[in-house]
Formats: C-alpha cells, sequence, structure tokens
C-alpha cells in the first residue's frame, strides 16, 4: 500500500495555513517517519489522511485512489492508548477490526502472547502499565485490516526505558508484518532507529523541509544507536530541526 | 476497629433507632391520642396484625410500580438516545423535558382519569412521566461526556454514528443511566402509591385512603412504613445490579482509593 500526499494545504480559518504544499509519500512496505516540532500540524496531517479533516488543496491518495476526506482507509494508533475500559484487553486489541467489519480471535491471541500480554486477556486496561497499554493499542492497529499504518506519537507518554523496550519490541513485531507505516515523533533518536526514511517538517505552517534516508540495515539492533553514523544522522537532523525551534 | 465498623456501617440504623425511641417517649411521657400520633410499637403491632390485608396491597404496588418503572426507564433511555443523536431536537426538546417535571402530579392525575378512565393506563403515565426524566438527564450527561480522546480513535479509524454509539457512548454511559435508575426506582413507588388515590382496586395507596378517612393514622403510617421499605428495597437491588454490570469501574475504582 502506497500513500501519497501532493501539494497538501490546509488551513482551519481560510487564511493563516497550518500545512503548506506538503509533498510527502511512503512506498508498500515502508516505515516512514514525520519528525516536526510540537505544534507544527502532524496531528493536523494524521486528521487529513483519517478523514476527519478535507484539504483546502491537493490530493491525499492510497494506491493511487483519492482519498480526500473519506474515512476508514487507515489503522490509526493515537498517543494515547485509548482502550475501553469496560472491555478486557482481548476485546480491545479486537476492536480495531471489529469496527470494520472483521474479527480475528485466533491471530488476537497470537499477537498478545507475542506482546507477552497473553495472561492479561481478560484483564481490563485499568489493572495494565502504560507501556503494556501501548502494546495492546498496537496491537489492536496491526489487527486493523487497513493497509497503512498511522501512529501518532505513541511513546511520548512512556519513561525512557520503556519507550526503548517498546521501540524495540514495535519493530521485531512490524518486521515480522512489513504494512506501510506513517509514524509521527519528536524525537531524533527515534525516528533514526525505527525508520527507513525521515520528513522534516518544518514549523507554521508546515511543510516538509529535508527528506533522510536512513541506512542502517535491518534487523536493527541496539549498537547502532551509538554507531557513528547514527551521531552523524542525528546531528543531520537535528541541524534541520534547529530553525524550527525559534517559532 | 470492629468497633469503628460496626458504627460506620450501621450509624443510619442507630440514628434511626434512637428517633423510634424519643418518638415512643414523647407519645407515653405526653399521653398523645393514638388518633393524632401512634407510638413506634402501636404501629408495628397493627402492621403486623393486618399483614395478611396488606399483602394484597402490597403486590398490587410491586406490579404497578415496577411496570411503571420499567416503561418510565425505558422512555427516558429512549428520549436520551434521540436528543443526544438528534441534537437539534435536543435544543427543541429539552427546555419541555424540565418544563413536564414542574406539573403537579396531584392536579394532573384526576386529569388523566377524566381522559382515560380508572384503568391502568392513567396510572402508569404517573409513575412513567415521575421515571423517564432521572434517567433521561443522567444517560444524556454520560452521552455528552464520553471522553474525547476514545471518540476521536472512533472517528479515525472511519467508525460510523451507529458504530460510535452502540460500542462506545451507549457503554460509556452505563454508569451513569445507572445513577438515573436509582432515583427512578425510588419515585417509582411514590408515583405508584399517588396514582392509587385516583381510584383503584387495590394498593398501599387504597389502603392509606381508607386508613386517614377512617381517622386510623396507625395504619397511615404503617403504609408510610411500607413505602419506604419499598424504596429501599427497590433502590437496593438498582445498585446489586450496578455491582454486577458496571464491575469495571469498580475495580477501577478500587485501584485509585488503594493509591490514594
Amino acid at each position: 500500500m502506497t500513500l501519497e500526499i501532493k501539494d497538501v494545504s490546509y488551513s482551519f480559518d481560510g487564511k493563516e495555513n497550518i500545512l503548506e504544499n506538503m509533498n510527502f509519500h511512503v512506498n508498500d512496505g515502508e516505515f516512514v517517519t514525520i519528525l516536526g516540532p510540537s505544534g507544527s500540524g502532524k496531528s493536523t496531517l494524521f486528521h487529513l489522511i483519517g478523514g476527519i479533516l478535507k484539504p483546502d488543496h491537493g490530493i491525499i491518495s492510497l494506491d493511487g485512489k483519492k482519498i480526500n476526506g473519506l474515512k476508514g482507509h487507515i489503522s490509526y494508533m493515537p498517543q494515547q492508548p485509548s482502550l475501553l475500559p469496560w472491555r478486557t484487553v482481548l476485546e480491545n486489541v479486537l476492536l480495531g477490526s471489529e469496527l470494520a467489519g472483521t474479527r480475528d480471535k485466533e491471530k488476537a491471541n497470537n499477537l498478545l502472547m507475542k506482546a507477552g500480554l497473553e495472561e492479561y486477556d481478560k484483564a481490563y486496561p485499568h489493572e495494565l502499565s502504560g507501556g503494556m497499554k501501548q502494546r495492546a493499542a498496537f496491537i489492536r492497529s496491526i489487527l486493523s485490516p487497513q493497509d497503512l499504518m498511522c501512529l501518532d506519537e505513541p511513546f511520548s507518554a512512556l519513561d525512557e526505558l520503556t519507550r526503548l523496550q517498546m521501540q524495540q519490541w514495535l519493530l521485531s513485531v512490524w518486521e515480522e508484518n512489513r504494512r506501510s507505516v506513517l509514524f509521527v515523533t519528536h524525537s531524533i533518536d527515534e525516528a533514526v532507529f525505527l525508520s527507513d526514511r525521515i520528513y522534516v517538517l518544518s514549523a507554521k505552517p508546515a511543510a516538509v523541509i529535508k527528506e533522510v534516508k536512513v541506512p542502517f540495515s535491518r534487523p536493527r539492533r541496539e549498537e547502532q544507536l551509538l554507531s557513528d553514523e547514527f551521531i552523524h544522522l542525528k546531528r543531520e537532523l537535528y541541524a534541520a530541526l534547529k530553525p524550527t525551534f525559534t517559532t | 476497629m470492629i468497633g469503628r465498623g460496626i458504627w460506620k456501617k450501621g450509624a443510619p440504623f442507630f440514628l434511626l433507632l434512637l428517633l423510634l425511641i424519643v418518638w415512643e417517649s414523647v407519645t407515653v411521657l405526653l399521653k398523645v391520642e393514638e388518633w393524632l400520633l401512634p407510638a413506634p410499637s402501636a404501629i408495628f403491632i397493627e402492621g403486623i396484625e393486618s399483614s395478611r390485608n396488606l399483602y394484597g396491597h402490597l403486590i398490587s404496588t410491586t406490579e404497578l410500580a415496577l411496570s411503571g418503572f420499567f416503561i418510565g426507564s425505558c422512555i427516558g433511555l429512549l428520549i436520551a438516545a434521540i436528543l443526544h443523536l438528534f441534537p437539534g431536537v435536543k435544543e427543541a426538546v429539552y427546555p419541555l423535558l424540565i418544563l413536564s417535571q414542574n406539573i403537579p402530579i396531584i392536579v394532573l392525575a384526576p386529569l388523566l382519569v377524566i381522559w382515560f378512565g380508572f384503568g391502568m393506563l392513567p396510572k402508569l403515565i404517573v409513575i412513567s412521566l415521575v421515571c423517564f426524566f432521572p434517567v433521561a438527564v443522567a444517560s444524556l450527561d454520560g452521552f455528552r461526556q464520553t471522553p474525547y480522546e476514545l471518540k476521536h480513535y472512533f472517528k479515525m479509524m472511519g467508525a460510523g454514528k451507529n458504530q460510535l454509539f452502540w460500542k462506545l457512548e451507549l457503554p460509556h454511559s452505563i454508569p451513569f443511566i445507572f445513577s438515573g435508575l436509582k432515583i427512578s426506582a425510588t419515585y417509582s413507588v411514590m408515583g405508584a402509591v399517588i396514582s392509587e388515590w385516583l381510584g383503584a382496586k387495590s394498593g398501599i395507596g387504597v389502603y392509606m385512603t381508607l386508613a386517614s378517612s377512617a381517622f386510623r393514622t396507625d395504619r397511615v403510617f404503617v403504609a408510610i412504613f411500607i413505602i419506604m421499605g419499598m424504596s429501599l428495597i427497590f433502590f437496593g437491588i438498582i445498585t446489586f445490579l450496578e455491582k454486577y454490570l458496571v464491575s469495571w469501574k469498580r475495580k477501577e475504582g478500587e485501584k485509585d482509593d488503594a493509591g490514594n
């Protein structure tokens, strides 16, 4: 599944643009990260792809099919786990597929086992730790049948160590499935460690100011986090992001 | 510590006991006439003696209250769902709902008899009118207070209005609905008794009217205590159902308590 964003502009009031002539794409099976300062319209971008908002100009397309303002084409993982408190973990991870009309309990149980949540399938979300909740939320988005997964800063609320664990776990699950992923974050480390390609966004109005290919092979290893190449890439991205801090 | 626990749990009971003792002593010491204010003991004895007679009344009032409560609550829930799903309707109808609660039932009841006769219908209308409102208001609040991030997830996943309501808003508002049901359950007994004053063959309301016109004050008090007891039992049943059905919420609360 390929996603293409072409010349997309959007403004809330018709005057000041939130997004301006945004152009980027996600290839089939590719992990692409949007890196930008907070308040740079990353969430708005997701709302546009999710079809909640409609762009003023430009085309959003999936496999060449225009999906401007159309809902239900993406699998979404929000910043908060957003699990339903009255559903058990198993029923929660099935929610995304249920909304799309396909429930696969067996696959759900399998993935829960891989996430180390097999003993919690009948537990309620409030019994889980923050990291476990996010794992459940990620499984929910994997089980959703849509081919493109949009992850909106999913680990930003976690502590550093849990976050690192979650990134590795996410990669291990994703490398088995290889769905197209659009990932949003404001963490440079996270972007480099996870993605195949990175787009850097400017602050208001948001536009792509830099595209970086991440040369590391997969599966990714922790040691790569400390390699010279990694540091070099980090420096490059930091230099690109720095001008956006002032606004 | 155990003593404290008993005191805490039994506090309302002890208070009630104290009130009864004061009441009993006042009637004995001041030699109050029985038709003015009978002693609690006299009321209790009268209750036991006429229990056979009371049983039939109790059954018909219970039936009436339960059916009225059921109909009223369903209507309340239905109205809340309609108002929530059609915001335009809500603006027009909500003020009228509040007005409906300002009609004095005592005045409306005889009118309903003129319109619909002495059958079940006017009685059920009275009870439903009292019962629907708490459920409607509580459910509306529940629908409205659905957390933004959950709604946002549903929308991003392309959920339609139907899915949003049945899978998110309705289950989320169940604890709210139960708050409404508890109020309605206690009102339903009162509603049933008032509607029986209009004219019925049997029921606590009938027993009460007969007793008061015969100056049998002790029997009036028997009826009052029965009404109180019924309300408490209704309330208890709803609370029990709530604990069973909203168990996730209870566990969530326990965890919060432990954290504090």
